[in-house]
């Protein structure tokens, strides 16, 4: 039975598998290699996942959602409509449209997955991909960290020995990884990031300053508005690859404002953005004790790599210009299946063992001896950043005060000295018998696992009790009871037939070109779309099959401009 | 064992040799399989790297530098660009090459001083007190593509941290003898949200090195504590997220009684809050009997006390007593006190009066309700009473509050 590789992104999701000693990518019921990460649920409960959902973006924006891997692992949930949902549920009906395509393509049920996640990702969201796995029904085999996939699948691809520098910008977050090869073995050195920065956020500078400029308030525009701008930021973003002046004209409040956008004013808007990439790439080199000129290679990974002046930055930075010859957007996911074939112990991958860190620090809260007044809230690193994993470590503690009867150990995540400054992740509490101060002492056992997943275990020394902890409170955390009431509602909806699925999208796509069109043009693709409907109706496959390729040419070119 | 052991290797300070051994090594010690045996596997490993890098760098290691040169695992770098674009150029890559020349120009460029109008502008920026706090004015620095190179960057860093603190001596003669004081005064000139943007362009949280060559001791350490006053907080963004009628962010999934655990804080327990109970009761009814007792409230009350009345007349007065009490900036009866006990609301701090007056009308209701009560509060978790519970408030350990933490 096959494990496949999944590459669960903000903007869009890819599957592949390792057969016959080479990844291949499962196209979806469209054909596509990507999905795109967008979920729709109409008013009869009907759910679409990828580009169908991806067009109706707009044309319904309310009850059409995106870009929520951004919300995982946290307490946010999304109005859909009437439903209310959080991304986990979100997320797992992109694994599960992502399963069904590789049923059909493998021919055989799916239920074992390697999925890739954000190195940066903390022990919440990486839970919550679990969960959300879990919800799809598929087995998670492992969660490989995105750079780490990427720089697998390059190091199995070239064979190369050497150091190098993986940047992988996505379309929400942004990871740096140190990786090197020798003799088969790939060992990570460092990973850093940003879960805040990614392809999103540069369409999302353009809208700001395009607005700021216009002195329009972002609150004051409508769903529609705001759609169409942030669509022709994310079209101006692409052009400005390559021209230097592109126009733009937007539609406010029945007043058209005809503007040229500069390469400076580009420039400008996203230099905030860029600003932020300097940060984790110094911290990742810093922490694996290497230098600038240690890199051999630098390798771009992620959608939104394909920016030039992102390009531009990085050869400013690094003083070196980054290898490209890989498919930014293809990459992680080819990782994931080579890491999917590794568990599957494929005899071609039998000479490759990968090792990866924690990006960060793990700690407890203790009572600083010498706090006086603040002598509470104090961190306590137990797995410091950038340890290879597997690890486990264990410190001892012991009670601060007299009689005291219980020990709360406090999980946290982060860098400050203080642990309200760090991410919370559980509290495990013990049960010590009396005494004077320290002398009670508990082993608090942290171990973290390939996954990125962490354990902890305490140990009353004197009782020889063990716990071990259950992160309860952690946001996210479901209990069996609530899994199982999510799992039935998530039944309830419906995945269209496959069969009308290429329909489906050409229609979406269609009216939402009906939308953003004016005069003559509405009218042309109004009569267009009503010759499709005429066909689809009628139910010959041949003459369907013909019209959807004419109608998706139409399409294009009017998308290009070129009509 | 030894790390060399470990390895299966002779001791060496050749690196390749070292990296073979422990690719042999783990490739039957897979971390998945065997988590602990590779733990120490890898930690040897990292010790030999170390060892035979430092003895390397030892003058004494002649021999080592003649048989190890060449096994540097880098490539140099002019010659892996060179072999990686006569390969396959594909297009993106013509194009970076292409403006490979224009990055050098932005180089020269800098010898000239490009940041001479930032400099200028910063300078005349930072005398307006108003403006200077306006995030907005300050674009003009956050909004500069020249400073995504990290030598400019670092050069008006060099030139605008000086600029922002501001260092003054102030002397004057205080105390009983007035003796001449002197005393330094170290300000930021602009506020948090500003730093905050500046750190975003500058790094200096990262950097702080930085700071320490521009500014002396005490400034820097001054400005660097000012700087992780906000460093690393937790940001949970909702940024970005297409679509959707509402983005709900759901209550805290910690009830208020879980967040008050999370801080290590105790509970007063049953038996502390008894025994305050019973000192109270024993101030309160020996008080009001004196003073209800003395002649002179008799002849002008002229009430004939029997026992009921003069049982709710004490719940009366110990209902006002402990509400006074508990409302004061002591949190506490004199009975609490002495068993460190204070009262708090949900919040941690002192709680009001309204709170204070349902708290103790419930509590006097209570002493009526006599046993039942008791009972109820007795199996109650947390030791949180019904009135503690209806009226939102907490009877804590004091003495935890103070030394709170669970261990050192």
């Amino acid at each position: 039975m096959s494990v496949i590789g999944i590459d669960l992104g903000t903007t869009n999701s890819l599957c592949a598998v390792w057969r016959n000693d080479s990844v291949e990518i499962i196209p979806n019921r469209l054909g596509h290699k990507m999905t795109p990460s967008v979920v729709h649920i109409n008013k009869n409960n009907q759910l679409s996942v990828g580009q169908v959902a991806k067009e109706q973006l707009i044309t319904q924006s309310s009850q059409t959602v995106a870009a929520f891997k951004r919300l995982m692992g946290t307490r946010h949930t999304i109005r859909i409509g009437k439903k209310e949902m959080s991304a986990i549920e979100l997320s797992s009906l992109v694994l599960k449209s992502l399963k069904e395509d590789a049923e059909t393509y493998l021919q055989e049920s799916v239920t074992r997955a390697v999925i890739s996640v954000p190195a940066y990702f903390n022990d919440n969201q990486r839970n919550a991909t679990k969960l959300a796995a879990e919800l799809a029904g598929l087995t998670v085999e492992r969660l490989i960290n995105e750079p780490t996939a990427a720089a697998v699948a390059h190091g199995v691809h070239k064979k190369e020995d050497g150091i190098f520098l993986i940047l992988d910008l996505g379309g929400g977050t942004f990871d740096v990884s140190i990786l090197e090869f020798f003799d088969g073995v790939m060992e990570v050195h460092a990973s850093a990031g940003d879960n805040f920065l990614g392809g999103e956020d540069f369409v999302d500078a353009l809208v700001d300053m395009f607005l700021s400029e216009q002195e329009i308030k972002k609150s004051d525009l409508s769903p529609f508005e705001l759609h169409d701008l942030h669509m022709k930021m994310e079209q101006a973003k692409r052009t400005f690859n390559h021209e230097k002046e592109i126009p733009l004209s937007f539609t406010y409040k029945d007043v058209t404002i005809e503007n040229k956008l500069s390469y400076e004013w580009f420039m400008k808007a996203i230099t905030p953005i860029l600003m932020r990439i300097k940060s984790p790439i110094t911290q990742a080199l810093s922490d694996s004790n290497l230098s600038l000129t240690d890199i051999d290679d630098i390798i771009l990974v992620g959608g939104a790599t394909k920016l030039e002046p992102f390009r531009r930055t990085i050869a400013q930075l690094l003083k070196r210009i980054p290898n490209t010859n890989i498919n930014p957007d293809e990459v992680v996911v080819h990782g994931a299946a080579i890491q999917a074939g590794l568990i599957n112990r494929d005899q071609a991958l039998d000479d490759v063992v990968l090792t990866d860190v924690c990006p960060f620090t793990l700690g407890t809260e203790i009572n600083n001896p010498n706090g006086g007044e603040r002598a509470g809230g104090h961190f306590l690193p137990i797995i410091e950043r950038n340890t290879t994993v597997p690890v486990s470590i264990v410190r001892t503690l012991e009670s601060a005060y007299d009689n005291q009867t219980e020990l709360l150990v406090n999980v946290y995540q982060g860098e400050n000295r203080l642990v309200d400054k760090n991410i919370y992740l559980g509290t495990l509490s013990v049960k010590v018998p009396k005494g004077p101060a320290g002398k009670e002492k508990i082993d608090v056992r942290y171990s973290y696992d390939m996954n990125g997943i962490l354990e902890v275990d305490v140990t009353v020394l004197s009782t020889e009790k063990k716990s071990n902890l259950l992160i309860e409170n952690s946001p996210g955390h479901l209990s069996d009871i609530e899994l199982e009431k999510i799992r039935k509602q998530l039944e309830k909806l419906k995945f269209h037939p496959r069969d009308d699925e290429i329909n489906r999208a050409i229609l979406a796509r269609g009216e939402r070109l009906y939308e953003q069109n004016l005069g003559e043009l509405r009218e042309y693709i109004a009569e267009v779309l009503a010759k499709f409907d005429n066909i689809v109706d009628r139910q010959n496959p041949q003459e369907i099959k013909k019209a959807q390729i004419q109608i998706n040419e139409i399409f294009d070119s009017l998308e290009k401009g070129s009509w | 064992m030894d790390i060399w052991s470990i390895l299966d290797l002779k001791q060496t300070t050749d690196l390749k040799v070292i990296k073979s051994a422990y690719a042999k090594k783990l490739k039957i010690t897979r971390p998945d399989d065997k988590p602990e045996e590779f733990q120490i596997l890898h930690s040897a490993y990292k010790q030999a790297l170390h060892w035979a890098k430092i003895s390397r760098k030892a003058p004494e290691s002649q021999l080592d530098w003649e048989t190890g040169v060449e096994t540097i695992t880098q490539v140099p770098v002019e010659e892996y660009i060179d072999s990686s674009s006569t390969e396959e150029l594909n297009p993106s890559q013509e194009i970076m090459q292409n403006e490979n020349p224009l990055i050098e120009n932005i180089e020269q460029e800098s010898l000239v001083d490009p940041l001479a109008q930032v400099k200028s502008d910063l300078v005349s920026l930072l005398a307006n007190k108003e403006r200077r706090n306006n995030p907005l004015e300050w674009q003009f620095i956050t909004h500069n593509p020249d400073l995504l190179d990290w030598q400019v960057a670092d050069q008006l860093s060099a030139f605008i941290v000086p600029k922002l603190v501001q260092k003054t001596m102030e002397t004057r003669r205080s105390g009983r003898h007035k003796r001449l004081r002197s005393k330094v005064n170290i300000r930021v000139l602009v506020s948090t949200p500003i730093l905050e943007i500046l750190n975003q362009v500058f790094e200096w949280s990262h950097h702080p090195q930085n700071i320490y060559h521009v500014l002396e001791q005490s400034s820097a350490e001054y400005f660097l504590t000012t700087l992780s006053s906000f460093e690393h907080s937790n940001v949970e963004g909702t940024i970005g997220i297409k679509g959707g009628a509402k983005i709900i962010e759901k209550a805290n999934v910690l009830s208020d009684t879980q967040v008050i655990l999370r801080k290590n804080v105790q509970f007063g327990n049953d038996v502390y809050r008894l025994l305050a109970f019973f000192v109270d009761q024993f101030l309160v009814s020996y008080l009001t009997a004196f003073i209800l007792g003395t002649e002179f409230l008799k002849k002008k009350l002229s009430i004939n006390l029997n026992g009921d009345k003069f049982l709710l007349i004490i719940i009366l007065v110990t209902v006002i007593y402990s509400w006074l009490m508990e409302c004061s900036r002591h949190q506490a009866t004199i009975g609490m006190k002495l068993f460190r006990l204070k009262v708090y609301s949900k919040k941690g701090t002192r709680i009001s009066y309204w709170q204070g007056l349902l708290r103790n009308v419930l509590f006097g209701a209570s002493i009526v309700g006599n046993f039942v009560i008791a009972l109820i509060n007795y199996m109650l978790t947390h030791h949180r009473y019904l009135h503690d519970r209806l009226s939102g408030t907490y009877v804590l350990n004091y003495a935890d509050i103070k030394r709170k933490k669970a261990f050192s």
